[in-house]
C-alpha cells in the first residue's frame, strides 16, 4: 500500500505543479464562462436606447405602437404620414438608428415593411419590432373584424417580415454568411497554424533541421514552411469555395424542381378531391414561390458574397501569419507534444473568443466589442469576417483597411519575435523549454 | 584555408567561445577535440553560419565567411536526422537541390553515391524504413553530395557499426586525397591518431591546445621507454641503480617487459649502456602518450588550476 501511495503522490504531484495545469485550471472556467459572458457582453457593449421612426402608411400601428417603448427601442411617430423623401431625408441628419415604412397594405401583405438605417439594428431589434407589429395588426384585426373565420384567422396570423431598404439581403443570410466565414476561418487558423507547429517540431526532434540550416538561413526554413503551409490553406479555401458553389446551384436546381413537383401532387391531389379548382395560371403562381424565395437567397448571397471572398483570403493571410509565427515559436521551443500544451493555450484563448463573439455578433454587430474585437489584430482575422455582412462599406470601408493594416502589422512584429525564438530553440535539444528560457533567447545575438 | 579569428560567444550571460582563433591548412584533417559542453557545436555552427559569433571573425581563402560560402561547406551535425515520412530519393534531392546544385547533377550525383553505398533500392521506400546505420549512409551521401571544399564532421562514426565506419573513413581520406579539408570533431580519440594531421584542444570555452599530432605527441613525450628482455628481474632493476625510475614491468621467469622512465638527462642510449651488461635486450619501444592521455592529462591540469 505504501508504494501505491507514493506513485499516486507521485502521479498526482508531478502533474500539479505543471504550469499547464495551473494555468487550465484558471482559464478553463474562464473560457466555459465567457461562452454565455460574451454574447451577453455584446448586447450590452454600447448598450443605448434606439430610436425608430415609423411611417405608418396603413394608419394601423402608429397611434399604439408607441406603448411598445422599451429601454432597448423607442418608437417616434411624429413622422406618421410624413412624405417618404422627407422622412428619410430628416432621418439622415438625425440621431435616430432608423426609420420603419408601413406599406398601406400591411393587414393583406405583412411581409412587405421596409426598414432605412445607419448602423445594422440587431437580430434583438428586428424581432422585437416584428413581434410589436405582429401583436398591433392581430389587435386591430380582432377589433375590427366579425366573424373572423379560419380563413381570416390565417391570414391575420401570418408573419411580419421585413426588408432593409438599404442592401436589400436577408438577415438570415447575413448571420449565416457570417457565422460559416468566422468558423472557416477559425477552421483554417487553426489547423494550419497547428501544421506550422508540428512541421517545426518534426524537424526539431528528427534533427534534421540543423542539416538544413546549414544550407539556408533558419528564417528561410521558417518563412518557407509558413508560405507553403499558406498556400496550402488558400487552395483547400479556393477548393472549398468552388466546390460550394457547385453545391449550392445544384441543390437550386433540385430543390426547385422537387418544390415543383411537390406542389403540383399536392394541387393535384386537392383537386382529385374536389376541394379545389385552380386555372393553369394559378398553379404555376403557387408553385412559383418557393423559386422565388430561393432565387431571392441566391440573389442575396451573390451582394454580400464578392466582399467576403474578397476579405476573406486577405484576413485568412494575415492571422494564419500571425498565429502561425506564434505557433512556430512555441514549435521551436519545444522537444515534445506534451511540452506544447502550456504555451498553446494562451495562443488558442484569443481564436476561441474570437469565434465565440463570431457567433453571437449579429446580436449587436456595430456595438463597441464587436468593434474593437474586429479592428484588434488579434481577434479581427475571425470576428472581421463575421461582422463583415452587416456592415455598410461604403461609410464603414476604413475599419475593414484600419484592421487589416494593424493586422499586417502585428505580424511584422510577431515574426520577428518568434524568429528570434525560433532562431534559438531548434537548436536547443533535450532542454526544458519554459517563459523565462524562452524571454532569455530573445536577448540572444543572432 | 580556414582562419578564426578570436572569436567570442555568449548565450545570455553564459560564455561558450572565448578568444578562440584557429588555424586549417588546406587538404589537413583537422580534429577538434574536447570534453561535452566545452564549446565545439558552438564552434563549428559558427562556422556553419547557422550562428554568428559576438565577436571575431573568420575567413575561408582569405575572405570574410559569407553565405555564399554555404555552397563549398558540407556539414554532418551530431544531432542529425531526416524527414521520416519522406521518400529517402526524393529527400535526397530535396537536400542536394538546397546545396545549390540543379535537379539534373543532383540527382546523376546521387545515383553515383546510392550505387557506392549499395543502398539504390532504397531510393523509393521512406525513410523510417531504413535502419539507423542507413539513415546514417544518406546523412553522409547529402554532406558530401556537392563536393564541398570544406567539410564538417561531428562525430561522424556515432550509429555506425565497425564496417559502415571503416567504409565512412576510406571515403573521408578519399575525400581529403581529392582535395578537400576536413574539420573532425570527436570523442574517439583513436580515429584522431589515426586520421587527424592537426587537433585543437576545446576545454570551458578555451582553446587550450593546437598544433600537429606528432608534434603534440613528441610535446608530451615523457621519456618512457618499454624494454623486453631476457634474464633476472633484480639484475635489471640493480642495474637502474640512479637516473631511472622503472614504472611497471611483466612477464616471469627468464622473460620480462619493464617500462623505465628516463629521469633528467639520460637518454636512450645511457639506459642501453647500463642495461646490457646486465641482461639481454630483446626490444627497445619510446612509449609516446596516446592522444587519449594528452586530452585527460591538459583537461586535468587547467581543472586543477582552476
Amino acid at each position: 500500500m505504501n508504494k501505491t501511495k507514493l506513485i499516486i503522490g507521485r502521479e498526482y504531484w508531478t502533474r500539479v505543479r505543471k504550469p499547464s495545469f495551473i494555468i487550465m485550471s484558471i482559464l478553463g472556467p474562464l473560457l466555459i464562462a465567457s461562452t454565455f459572458i460574451i454574447p451577453l457582453l455584446i448586447k450590452a457593449s454600447n448598450f443605448k436606447t434606439m430610436y425608430v421612426q415609423v411611417v405608418d402608411y396603413s394608419h394601423i400601428v402608429h397611434q399604439n405602437i408607441r406603448y411598445y417603448n422599451s429601454d432597448h427601442v423607442a418608437y417616434l411617430t411624429n413622422f406618421a404620414d410624413g412624405e417618404i423623401n422627407k422622412v428619410v431625408d430628416q432621418f439622415a441628419h438625425s440621431d435616430d438608428t432608423a426609420v420603419v415604412l408601413i406599406p398601406a397594405h400591411f393587414m393583406s401583405v405583412p411581409n412587405d415593411v421596409t426598414i432605412f438605417h445607419k448602423d445594422h439594428p440587431g437580430v434583438n431589434t428586428i424581432t422585437k419590432l416584428k413581434n410589436d407589429l405582429q401583436d398591433l395588426r392581430v389587435k386591430y384585426a380582432v377589433k375590427q373584424g366579425n366573424n373572423i373565420n379560419l380563413v381570416d384567422l390565417e391570414k391575420i396570423m401570418q408573419k411580419v417580415d421585413v426588408h432593409f431598404y438599404n442592401e436589400g439581403t436577408a438577415l438570415e443570410v447575413k448571420i449565416f454568411l457570417g457565422i460559416a466565414a468566422g468558423f472557416l476561418m477559425y477552421l483554417l487558423i487553426m489547423l494550419y497554424g497547428v501544421q506550422v507547429m508540428r512541421g517545426v517540431m518534426e524537424e526539431k526532434t528528427n534533427r534534421i533541421v540543423e542539416v538544413i540550416i546549414s544550407s539556408v538561413r533558419p528564417l528561410q526554413l521558417l518563412y518557407g514552411k509558413i508560405i507553403g503551409i499558406a498556400l496550402t490553406g488558400l487552395t483547400q479555401f479556393v477548393i472549398l469555395i468552388a466546390l460550394l458553389l457547385v453545391l449550392i446551384s445544384s441543390a437550386k436546381t433540385l430543390f426547385v424542381q422537387s418544390s415543383v413537383e411537390k406542389a403540383h401532387e399536392q394541387v393535384t391531389a386537392l383537386q382529385s378531391q374536389g376541394q379545389v379548382n385552380m386555372t393553369p395560371g394559378e398553379k404555376e403562381k403557387k408553385t412559383s414561390v418557393s423559386e422565388e424565395e430561393i432565387t431571392q437567397y441566391m440573389s442575396d448571397l451573390s451582394t454580400i458574397a464578392p466582399r467576403m471572398l474578397f476579405c476573406f483570403p486577405l484576413f485568412f493571410i494575415g492571422g494564419y501569419l500571425l498565429y502561425a509565427s506564434f505557433y512556430a515559436a512555441i514549435g521551436a521551443a519545444v522537444d515534445s507534444e506534451t511540452e506544447t500544451q502550456q504555451f498553446v493555450l494562451p495562443v488558442t484563448i484569443p481564436i476561441i473568443i474570437s469565434i465565440f463573439i463570431a457567433s453571437n455578433i449579429f446580436e449587436n454587430p456595430h456595438g463597441d466589442l464587436a468593434f474593437w474585437t474586429s479592428i484588434i489584430p488579434l481577434t479581427s482575422p475571425i470576428v472581421m469576417l463575421a461582422r463583415l455582412p452587416f456592415m455598410d462599406l461604403s461609410t464603414q470601408w476604413w475599419q475593414v483597411l484600419l484592421a487589416l493594416l494593424l493586422l499586417y502589422a502585428t505580424f511584422v512584429f510577431t515574426t520577428k519575435l518568434a524568429a528570434k525564438i525560433y532562431r534559438t530553440g531548434i537548436l536547443m535539444y533535450g532542454q526544458k523549454a519554459s517563459y523565462r528560457s524562452i524571454l532569455k533567447w530573445l536577448r540572444y545575438k543572432n | 584555408m580556414l582562419k578564426v579569428d578570436n572569436i567570442d560567444k555568449f548565450y545570455g550571460d553564459y560564455q561558450a567561445l572565448s578568444n578562440v582563433s584557429i588555424f586549417i591548412p588546406e587538404k589537413c584533417i583537422y580534429g577538434l577535440l574536447g570534453p561535452n559542453g566545452a564549446g565545439k557545436t558552438s564552434l563549428l555552427r559558427i562556422i556553419n553560419q547557422i550562428t554568428a559569433p559576438d565577436s571575431g571573425g573568420i575567413t575561408l581563402h582569405g575572405q570574410p565567411l559569407e553565405r555564399k560560402h554555404c555552397e563549398v561547406i558540407g556539414y554532418l551535425p551530431e544531432e542529425r536526422g531526416l524527414y521520416r515520412k519522406m521518400k529517402v530519393g526524393e529527400q535526397a534531392m530535396y537536400l542536394a537541390q538546397l546545396k545549390g546544385l540543379d535537379k539534373v547533377e543532383a540527382k546523376k550525383r546521387l545515383l553515383r553515391w546510392f550505387e557506392k553505398f549499395e543502398i539504390a533500392s532504397w531510393w523509393n521506400r521512406k525513410v523510417e524504413d531504413l535502419s539507423k546505420g542507413m539513415q546514417q549512409k544518406v546523412q553522409f551521401i547529402v554532406t558530401v553530395i556537392h563536393e564541398p571544399k570544406l567539410l564538417i564532421l561531428d562525430e561522424p562514426f556515432s550509429g555506425f557499426d565497425p564496417i559502415n565506419a571503416e567504409l565512412i573513413k576510406n571515403e573521408i581520406l578519399q575525400l581529403r586525397k581529392e582535395g578537400a579539408t576536413i574539420i573532425f570533431s570527436t570523442h574517439n580519440m583513436k580515429s584522431v591518431e589515426e586520421m587527424c594531421d592537426k587537433i585543437a584542444l576545446i576545454h570551458r570555452s578555451k582553446k587550450i591546445l593546437e598544433g600537429k599530432v606528432e608534434t603534440i605527441k613528441n610535446k608530451y613525450r615523457a621519456d618512457l621507454y618499454e624494454i623486453a628482455f631476457e634474464g633476472n628481474m633484480i639484475s635489471f632493476t640493480t642495474a637502474l641503480w640512479a637516473g631511472y625510475t622503472l614504472v611497471k614491468h611483466e612477464g616471469e621467469k627468464n622473460n620480462f617487459k619493464a617500462t623505465i622512465k628516463c629521469d633528467g638527462k639520460q637518454s636512450i642510449n645511457d639506459l642501453l649502456a647500463v642495461l646490457l651488461p646486465a641482461v639481454k635486450i630483446k626490444s627497445v619501444i619510446e612509449v609516446l602518450p596516446s592522444m587519449h592521455d594528452i586530452f585527460i592529462q591538459k583537461v586535468q591540469e587547467i581543472n586543477e588550476q582552476n
